[in-house]
């Protein structure tokens, strides 16, 4: 280049500057358009317009402005965006459901949402401004919104006892206690009960070899002839206690095998009564007799029979014992009588209370169940494959371990199987990395991870050992909802100090109390102090509420308290001794400071008693759930006998405020003057039921 | 060899604009979660399952405990006390009675009780039993389940509620 | 230019605070065009002149500027990024967030430093080849070409270092990965991953050893040498090829 042409563009550069120059800013404008016309900045807009059009503008419009709103909780590492496009969240007036999302107001819920944040409970990411981002699962972010059927499940993250206002949760933990999860996997919140599975050791002498060949194909109870099915545990519906193993024939003649070939101690047949046998054993009606006194003393309520109403089969009865249709077809005779005499001989965790059995009536019930609790066809179809009986043992031995049976059941002399699957008590803390999907179909989450292993495993892992289960409609989704609230030791630590802490409280009791109540298992169905079941009154204050000749004359012979229910306390046939030690402990121990008896009353007159029968009557109609005799209703128990069975200390602070002494009671909470108490005191307290206070042994001989 | 790369700069530059035009795609392609946070089913059709939201779950929890008893013909213990009862109470789901009445006077009697509205007074007052929102949720509850359907009453002013 | 637009010009340059800081007249002879490059801070490490090929595309395709001009580019936008971020545990990945949703041009900064790391990788490489193919790493240029060589293992380290900042499941796979490879190398594998992390897990420790490196030492280490890759070039007698090797 010649010095004077140094300077000189050639036209030809400057065109391809110039042009290169326009594209480079229509480029470079690309990006604060994006950021002028972003989603938030557009729903903000929205609602703003909205808001606008409303009679309660200003208060919508109090806090608003243009940028970006979030909730900011440092210590549970909440920095929630939502706020932004859902700007309606805390505004009363945007309640109703024909106001369009996102304004909604969100539905009243006993965390405020400010001091929450949203992501706490509903998951999500919070950081995001974006829609898609903020919601569902994208490449940056694997934890979409929690659906609403699974809210619940951080309810439980904090909540570890159950509470009235999350009833999926609490359906989900129940149904994982009763299904006995924790036999393989290890659960948050979840103890491993003394007794999972029956203790196997001396099951020959229970039953027959050809019965466990039947059970493990199908451990409902059987079928029947026509291929109907009875079933067996978990609440009378169709999932059964014990899970269907995906097993073989060969596997399971093995298994039977092995089990039939412990050694075990030889039951002795019991010698009844030589009058007993005499008097009974030709009678025509024995068997009915026998079904009598079945029930009388209502075993009903812990085990359920399947009888046909209405054209179906249905199972009456409870189900914290196996049901009981055909056990006299899988059990020997000998091995009942003993049981009945001694359950704790065969199972030292069972449940099973010792009952004071007389000869007679031990004679009769046994003939019952042997004779009519049966079914003949039961163990017709059984084929077992023949084969070398030493190589069924031995592999009836690996199996028992292989298979993970050793984690529920108990053999004496064999060592306990622990974490046979894999621990769970963080699941719901998992991320996807974590998760075995194997080559499965489905969205790379949490959730549906957990439907589909939960539904059927083999889905997921075609060499899965966790066995098939069928939930109950409903019941899929609250398992998986209490599965995603454990999530283990929280890493934040302000979550960690919100934790309410499963409150299981301790109840020991000891002496001749001790003996008495361990005997006859009350705490199966009644709680003492908060430890116990749930089938039965609460009696943590029954002595302040019932006095204590009442209590002696029920618990020898309990009667109807509440005319509708099915289960009753069973007649355990105390003696007068455990009766006095019992009835004593109650009334002095299981009191509560609200009910004072030793306050003086004054006498109550009959015009108190006539005005009291008035307002019961006329003016509150108490009648409408009380029955009196036998006119009322079927809500509250019956009264006739309120005078022998209440303490009037407590009538008249059950009268004041219900709630304070049984929390759940749905006995209303009216604002009675003094007097009035006074007046319905003074007349219930008249109700008296003659003849009652007697003591009633049932026909039976020496014990 | 200018045109190959004009046109190749030019495609990326329309490529690049073409960015800054998907911003509410994504919005309109959203599907909410799953809106039944309970559910019940239909007391005349048992096949028929009615979407539940929180307010409604709340409710109809406190029903089962608290009123199940006499306002419908079976319980979870078995019998209902409803036909003990003269006047016999209304069903839960009679939409015919209920409907008509405004969610204040079903507050009001639920409160109060039967006998402070001019009813009979077997109908307890569960004020001081159960908190205010909880008997706006069982009303919510009621109206969920009514058959015939409840319609909410129309309004003068805008179509926004007021407070 | 007009008479009176010049005089104007003149006029507007003809006091004391534009000669204090432009001190000469705009150069118009050959002996000024020199002493002006000679004597700017910022231009006198460059050649005052160069051949018309060498300014020719398909000479060197600006690769070498272009990785240079890339790097400027990471420089500035990396140096905007730190007002945002905190190379602290958690925070960082929270910050990343907040470049995403909240900052505006947020995205758009990242991106920019994101595609710059990656476009100055392959323009590197295409840099690397292209010299290569023109034998540009003939002597007297020898020297140069490890220099080079030198700022591309530079290069894929700041890439390597920056990588974790994000502080996410991938930054830390990744590095958990190589680091894992460096801790093979024998006798002086473990230590290098010791001195690498900070200690024996990825933490912290690392992230913050990760930051100062992508940030400080590795970014001057290239300075430096870019510096002297330029200067080797004008001295060894600017982007020329000898007369033996041209191509017609």
């Amino acid at each position: 280049m010649a010095a004077e042409d140094m300077g000189k563009i050639s036209d030809r550069v400057r065109l391809v500057f110039t042009i290169s120059s326009v594209i480079f800013l229509i480029v470079l404008a690309v990006a604060p358009l994006r950021n002028l016309f972003s989603e938030w900045k557009y729903y903000k807009r929205e609602y703003f317009r909205m808001a606008d059009g409303r009679p309660d503008t200003k208060k919508l419009l109090a806090d608003f402005h243009p940028g970006i709103d979030q909730i900011w909780q440092p210590n549970l590492n909440v920095t929630d965006r939502c706020v932004t496009c859902h700007q309606g969240i805390n505004q009363p007036s945007l309640t109703d459901a024909t106001i369009p999302q996102p304004f909604r107001a969100h539905p009243i819920i006993p965390h405020r949402a400010t001091e929450w944040g949203c992501t706490v409970c509903h998951r999500g990411q919070g950081f995001a401004t974006e829609v898609k981002e903020a919601h569902q699962t994208t490449l940056a972010w694997e934890q979409p919104i929690l659906p609403v059927r699974y809210i619940q499940g951080t309810c439980g993250v904090c909540h570890r006892t159950d509470i009235p206002e999350a009833p999926r949760l609490a359906r989900g933990r129940a149904v994982i206690e009763d299904l006995s999860c924790i036999g393989c996997h290890k659960l948050q919140g979840i103890e491993r009960p003394l007794m999972l599975g029956p203790d196997l050791t001396n099951i020959k002498n229970k039953t027959s070899r050809e019965w466990i060949f039947k059970w493990l194909k199908d451990p409902r109870t059987l079928t029947d002839g026509n291929g109907n099915i009875s079933v067996n545990g978990y609440e009378n519906e169709d999932e059964p206690r014990m899970p269907r193993f995906r097993l073989n024939d060969t596997e399971r003649a093995a298994l039977s095998a092995f089990l039939i070939d412990r050694k075990s101690n030889l039951i002795e047949p019991y010698k009844f009564d030589s009058r007993v046998t005499a008097a009974w054993e030709k009678k025509p009606d024995l068997v009915d007799q026998g079904e009598t006194r079945f029930r009388q003393m209502f075993c009903s309520t812990c085990h359920s029979l399947a009888v046909v109403r209405g054209g179906e089969t249905q199972l009456i009865g409870g189900d914290i014992g196996p049901e009981l249709t055909k056990v006299g077809s899988k059990v020997k005779p000998d091995w009942l009588v003993s049981w009945l005499q001694n359950p704790q001989a065969y199972l030292p965790q069972g449940l099973m209370p010792r009952y004071g059995w007389s000869d007679e009536d031990l004679y009769k019930v046994n003939h019952y169940v042997m004779d009519r609790l049966t079914d003949p066809d039961l163990l017709k179809d059984v084929r077992i494959p023949e084969q070398a009986q030493a190589n069924d043992i031995q592999s009836g031995n690996r199996l028992f371990q292989q298979k993970g049976c050793g984690s529920c059941h108990v053999i004496a002399g064999m060592k306990a199987q622990k974490d046979f699957g894999p621990d769970l008590s963080a699941e719901g803390a998992k991320s996807v990395s974590e998760l075995d999907f194997g080559a499965a179909k489905m969205p790379r989450n949490l959730i549906p991870y957990l439907e589909s292993k939960i539904a059927d495993p083999v889905s997921v892992n075609p060499n899965a050992r966790m066995p098939q289960y069928h939930f109950k409609e409903g019941d899929l989704g609250s398992v998986v909802t209490a599965a995603l609230s454990m999530r283990g030791t929280q890493t934040t630590p302000g979550i960690h100090a919100l934790v309410i802490a499963d409150a299981r409280p301790e109840y020991q009791a000891a002496g001749d109390f001790g003996k008495a109540y361990e005997r006859y298992k009350c705490y199966v169905c009644h709680r003492f102090n908060g430890y116990g079941g749930t089938l039965a009154p609460d009696l943590s204050y029954e002595g302040s509420r019932a006095r204590q000749p009442w209590i002696t004359e029920f618990l020898k012979n309990p009667q109807t308290l509440r005319p509708t229910l099915t289960f009753r306390m069973p007649q355990f046939n105390v003696t007068d001794e455990e009766a006095r030690v019992l009835a004593n402990y109650l009334a002095l121990v299981m009191q509560t400071n609200r009910v004072d008896l030793t306050a003086h009353h004054p006498e109550f007159t009959s015009d108190q008693a006539s005005a009291g029968k008035q307002l019961y009557e006329v003016t509150y109609q108490c009648q409408s759930c009380h029955t009196i005799g036998s006119a009322g209703g079927y809500v509250g128990p019956n009264l006739i006998n309120a005078g022998n069975w209440l303490n009037t200390a407590w009538i008249q602070e059950w009268l004041t405020d219900p709630q304070a002494l049984v929390p759940d009671t749905i006995e209303p909470h009216r604002a009675f003057t003094a007097e009035e108490k006074s007046a319905l005191t003074a007349y219930l307290v008249t109700l008296k039921q003659s003849g009652t206070v007697k003591a009633s042994v049932p026909s039976g001989g020496s014990r | 060899m200018k045109w190959p790369s004009v046109i190749m700069i030019s495609a990326l530059v329309a490529v690049a604009a073409l960015q800054g035009c998907r911003q509410k795609s994504s919005a309109t392609d959203f599907k909410p979660p799953d809106k039944a946070y309970g559910s019940e089913p239909d007391w005349n059709n048992s096949q028929q399952i009615i979407s539940l939201n929180y307010q409604q779950t709340q409710g109809q929890r406190i029903f089962y405990s608290n009123c199940v008893w006499c306002h419908a013909s079976a319980t979870p213990a078995g019998p209902s006390n409803m036909s003990n009862l003269k006047p016999q109470p209304p069903l839960a789901n009679d939409g015919a009675t209920l409907n008509s009445l405004s969610n204040d006077y079903l507050q009001n009697i639920i409160t109060l009780g039967g006998s402070a509205m001019s009813k009979s007074a077997m109908m307890p007052p569960w004020g001081r039993t159960l908190k205010q929102d909880e008997i706006r949720a069982v009303i919510a509850f009621v109206r969920a389940i009514a058959q015939p359907p409840y319609q909410q009453p129309a309004r003068t002013s805008s179509q926004y509620s007021e407070k | 230019m007009s008479a009176s637009l010049q005089s104007t010009l003149k006029g507007f340059c003809n006091n004391r605070v534009w000669r204090s800081i432009f001190r000469r007249a705009p150069a118009r002879t050959n002996r000024t065009r020199s002493i002006a490059i000679f004597g700017n801070l910022f231009l006198h490490a460059l050649p005052v002149k160069v051949r018309e090929k060498s300014l020719r595309v398909r000479a060197t395709y600006y690769l070498g500027s272009f990785s240079f001009f890339l790097f400027v580019v990471l420089t500035l936008t990396g140096i905007m990024l730190m007002f945002y971020y905190h190379p602290a545990a958690p925070k960082a990945y929270n910050d990343m967030k907040d470049l995403r949703f909240v900052v505006s041009e947020g995205i758009f900064l990242r991106n920019l430093h994101r595609l710059a790391a990656q476009a100055m990788v392959l323009a590197v490489f295409w840099h690397m080849f292209h010299v290569f193919y023109r034998g540009g790493y003939k002597p007297p240029h020898e020297f140069n070409w490890v220099i080079g060589v030198v700022l591309l293992l530079l290069t894929l380290f700041l890439s390597y270092t920056g990588y974790l900042l994000p502080w996410d499941q991938l930054a830390f796979w990744a590095i958990t990965v190589g680091t894992n490879i460096i801790s093979y190398i024998p006798i002086l594998g473990k230590p290098t991953r010791f001195l690498l992390l900070g200690g024996h897990e990825i933490g912290e420790n690392a992230l913050l050893r990760f930051f100062v490196l992508h940030c400080v030492i590795l970014p001057l280490a290239m300075i430096v040498l870019i510096a002297l890759h330029f200067w080797r070039i004008q001295k060894d007698g600017g982007l020329t090829i000898r007369e033996s090797d041209e191509r017609k």
